[in-house]
């Protein structure tokens, strides 16, 4: 007899199944279901070597690798690092995937035929180097050194990967200065405005918490491994709050979810404070003892109702009511904010509200309590000045180019930097990072890359969609090519990552890239002869009173090493502010030209007229299954969705379209196509699509990626980006 | 007669956050063509106070106690073995495709390589050894597990054979979703 599965589902009452997995090309069929089938089991022998992710993710997995032949054939976590544990997310899972991927570039080539045609001509090493030397020579002879720009970020997160090695070449040729400022920057200044720093407590402590309060974070998608740790602190009795616009895999398991409108926070944390003062669950001892400004505050709260604040950011009061009588009545709160909310032109003011609430409940000082963010105690204690070169630097003054800006950098006819004209880029060199799709607005970074007169080199594993606008193209190690150290930006911890295997192909790493193009452009300096270990040793070389005991033989051999950062944080009530205490009503603010408690603005109002008017608020966050623009390519992860538009049914009514339906998201900077999935996930009046996927992957047709629509204009402090402040149209496709 | 040695998967769904690790996991220990998942998660948004939530279900075999695929199965290529675990001689296999529609749980698939069927079979060159299947060892959040499903059952109250998507049937599906938070 038959038994359909839908059966089940209806009885135990599922309304939608909203899974699809979409077919792909079939392999080789090695599965076998009968007997022990030990063939299996024969990638997991062999030697083991230690490797951390490089992921730009707050998760930073010790990985364990199996080694045959000088073949990488099977990766685990390692069980030992508690943090790590034996299951990293997937994308760690599938590293041999990766590594090996069919698609990797193996040769140096240099393009034939236009920019962008996609013809290409093998060249070796020599060749490039000579090319590209005598290129920049001449660049620097005709237009200066500031006319050279690098393009990297996080596509490897490595001591040395993603500073130090580049880092030489630009401090010794005196490029312009990129501002990699893509990522988290409005919130240092938020947080900072309340409480003088934006490090935090361990977050191995949640167990000692009441209280776990995410603020628009996704550890599925970077922190997967922290998630064990949160839910063990629940099965102890730990509180669990979210607020997230967009409904995230951990919103449906909270206590009490709120979901705000795009941007409200503002407003949202000021019911929540306003309920708190109301019921005085505040801390009064604390709010006197350790800061400044709280009757200022309570003027601010006073400025706006319940009815206001419910109409704003769309949250009903008595959901509202509930977070924050949770939140009032438990002594020990740790916060975990996410990256993604301040990426809006509001988003040093909406963290800076954030704050605020651990500010009236004292939370802070206390094991379990505080706010974690952007801990990186671990790679900032490092001698990044030293290994990195600065020392090297002649022309301190270069011009500053925001990454977020590249588009205005490399604009054909006018380039700007900071909203003024800036010295024309003729050569770029970019690693570790693929501007086209992970920057925004890519129309107009496609038109500036496409520039004859721009000389652009590209230092990658794969062809990604920007090494299509190179001149020359470089095979990139993978990470587990070489040798490299890495810090932690959620927790304390510093972690080996040694060589795995030798460089596929003729692929080189970044340090060995670089190295060998200083001495083809003739520097003699000894800094261009450091190995990766040299390095590693200046960077261990600290000074700071983290890295006390931490020494090079130790590190090699424990693999990894926590940090001895004395707990609790914060534990003398003395903050790095002006008033050297958390400051209610802040002049930092103020100086910026905002209100100095609370700031009403929202995005809208600062965009121009046609986007403002657009229907959709587009919300461009992380998935699971992949890393800014990383995983694309690698088999298994490739098969799993990534060009889909969440729309809310009252949404999806109006315009008439329905789950697997492809619609195309449109405003004045360009479009791009997606399949819908029907989802209450987002709020009418707001979409979500994932962010920085590859425009040559996208299976609804190549002329768009979701960053083909969002805004480059930058955040109110800090110079960060803003993607999430970007409007959009819908239409059927 | 139930099987006290009767092993199956025990899934905290409550704790499933739908990332498909163990999908992958699974995929790169069977070393499985690319479009061929035996653990599939599957999203079900459910009605949840004034709107809905999202609910995962990762499912694979169910291991029964009567499998639909060993009953109509022509060339018996089906066996279960005394922990339980159903196992599929593929050489058997004459590609009928019988069981891929006796299955009540989507568990059988055909490879287009040869024509023949596969499934999961809880990584049995793994638990012969002592050892947790890969889509077990590859939950970054640790909800998935397998066990012995008597002692499951009598340990956890919680512990059943209904879960969001998944129900009990006449096969007697050895997979139990327990509750450790209500």
């Amino acid at each position: 007899m038959k038994i359909n599965r839908r059966t089940f589902m209806q009885g135990a009452g599922a309304t939608a199944i909203l899974s699809s997995l979409s077919g792909l090309t079939p392999g080789i069929a090695n599965a076998r279901t009968t007997g022990a089938h030990s063939n299996l089991l024969a990638k997991r022998n062999g030697e083991v070597v230690y490797h951390s992710c490089l992921r730009n993710c707050a998760a930073r997995c010790l990985l364990k690798f199996r080694v045959q032949d000088g073949r990488m054939t099977y990766v685990s976590g390692a069980e030992e690092q508690a943090k790590t544990g034996k299951a990293p997310c997937l994308k760690g899972q599938a590293y041999v995937q990766y590594t090996y991927a069919p698609d990797r570039i193996l040769h140096p080539m240099e393009r034939v035929g236009a920019k962008g045609e996609g013809k290409w001509r093998r060249i070796s090493w020599d060749e490039a180097y000579k090319k590209i030397s005598d290129r920049l020579k001449s660049v620097i002879t005709e237009h200066g050194s500031e006319s050279i720009l690098p393009y990297s970020y996080s596509g490897n997160y490595g001591a040395i990967g993603m500073s130090a090695s580049g880092e030489r070449f630009w401090n010794r040729i005196g490029s312009s200065i990129l501002e990699r400022k893509v990522c988290t920057y409005a919130a240092y200044d938020g947080l900072e405005s309340v409480y003088g720093t934006f490090l935090g407590p361990d977050p191995e402590d949640v167990m000692l918490s009441d209280v776990y309060l995410n603020w628009g974070h996704d550890e599925t998608v970077s922190n997967t491994i922290a998630i064990k740790l949160i839910n063990k602190a629940r099965d102890n009795g730990t509180k669990f709050l979210v607020v997230n616009p967009q409904r995230t895999p951990l919103c449906n398991q909270a206590d009490v979810y709120l979901q705000p409108k795009p941007s409200t926070d503002v407003q949202l944390c000021a019911g929540i404070m306003k309920y708190l003062v109301e019921k005085d669950l505040v801390n009064h001892k604390f709010i006197q003892e350790q800061s400044i400004g709280y009757d200022d505050l309570l003027k601010r709260l006073d400025e706006l109702s319940y009815d206001e604040i419910e109409q704003i950011t769309g949250v009903p009061r008595a959901k509202m009511f509930e977070f924050a009588q949770i939140l009032g009545e438990n002594e020990k709160t740790m916060l975990r904010m996410g990256y993604g909310f301040q990426r809006n032109f509001n988003g040093a003011r909406m963290s800076r509200a954030v704050a605020m609430l651990l500010g009236v409940t004292g939370n802070f000082g206390k094991r379990g309590n505080g706010l974690v963010y952007d801990n990186i105690h671990a790679g900032a204690g490092l001698n990044q000045s030293i290994a990195s070169g600065k020392y090297m630097r002649k022309n301190k003054d270069a011009q500053r180019i925001n990454m977020t800006e590249i588009a205005k950098a490399i604009h054909p006819t006018n380039p700007t930097s900071h909203d003024k004209p800036s010295k024309p880029i003729h050569a770029m060199i970019i690693y570790n990072g693929n501007p086209v799709v992970v920057a925004p607005d890519t129309n107009a970074v496609i038109e500036g890359m496409k520039r004859e007169d721009l000389f652009v080199v590209g230092h990658d594993m794969v062809m990604t969609d920007s090494l299509q606008y190179c001149d020359i193209i470089l095979p990139s190690a993978s990470q587990f090519e070489t040798d490299d150290i890495v810090g932690d930006y959620h927790g304390y911890y510093i972690q080996v990552c040694q060589k795995v295997i030798e460089p596929v192909g003729e692929s080189k790493c970044n340090w060995t890239f670089f190295r060998e193009l200083g001495q083809a452009m003739g520097f003699e300096d000894d800094v261009f002869k450091a190995s990766n270990d040299d390095i590693i040793k200046e960077l261990l070389d600290t000074d700071s009173p983290d890295y006390k005991g931490v020494t090079y033989e130790r590190l090699m051999k424990e693999k990894f090493i926590k940090l001895d950062i004395p707990q609790p944080v914060l534990a003398d009530g003395k903050y790095n502010t002006p008033s050297g205490k958390i400051e209610f009503s802040s002049k930092l603010m103020s100086d910026a030209g905002y209100h100095p408690v609370l700031d009403w603005q929202l995005p809208e109002e600062e965009m121009e007229p046609k986007e403002r008017n657009l229907p959709f608020r587009l919300l461009s966050s992380g998935v699971p299954q992949r890393v800014n623009s990383s995983f694309y390519n690698v088999k298994y992860i490739r098969a799993i969705p990534a060009y889909y538009v969440k729309i809310n049914p009252v949404d999806a009514k109006t315009y008439d379209v329905k789950d697997n339906d492809v619609v195309k998201l449109s405003n004045h900077r360009g479009e791009a196509r997606f399949v819908v999935i029907v989802t209450e996930g987002v709020l009418p009046g707001s979409l979500m699509t994932p962010k920085c996927n590859w425009l040559r992957m996208n299976p609804n047709g190549t002329e768009g990626c979701t960053n083909s629509l969002t805004t480059d204009k930058l955040t109110d402090m800090g110079g960060c980006s803003a993607y999430h402040s970007t409007r959009v149209d819908l239409a059927k496709a | 007669m139930e099987n006290k040695h009767q092993l199956g998967f025990v899934f905290r769904q409550e704790n499933c956050i739908g990332c498909q690790a163990c999908t992958v996991a699974c995929q790169i220990h069977n070393e499985l063509p690319e479009d061929v998942r035996f653990r599939k998660v599957d999203r079900y948004e459910v009605p949840h106070e004034d709107g809905t939530k999202d609910i995962w279900l990762s499912h694979s075999c169910m291991h029964c106690g009567n499998p639909g695929c060993l009953m109509v199965c022509p060339s018996q290529a089906y066996s279960v073995r005394d922990d339980g675990l159903v196992v599929l001689d593929r050489d058997k296999c004459t590609g009928c495709g019988l069981c891929v529609n006796a299955c009540p749980y989507d568990a059988v698939v055909m490879l287009k390589s040869d024509g023949k069927a596969a499934k999961c079979n809880m990584c049995i060159e793994l638990i012969d050894q002592g050892l947790k299947p890969a889509c077990v060892d590859g939950c970054p959040v640790e909800c998935l597990d397998v066990d012995r499903i008597h002692s499951v059952l009598q340990q956890k109250s919680s512990a059943s054979k209904q879960g969001i998507g998944y129900g009990n049937c006449i096969t007697k599906p050895n997979m139990l979703i327990i509750k450790e938070r209500a």
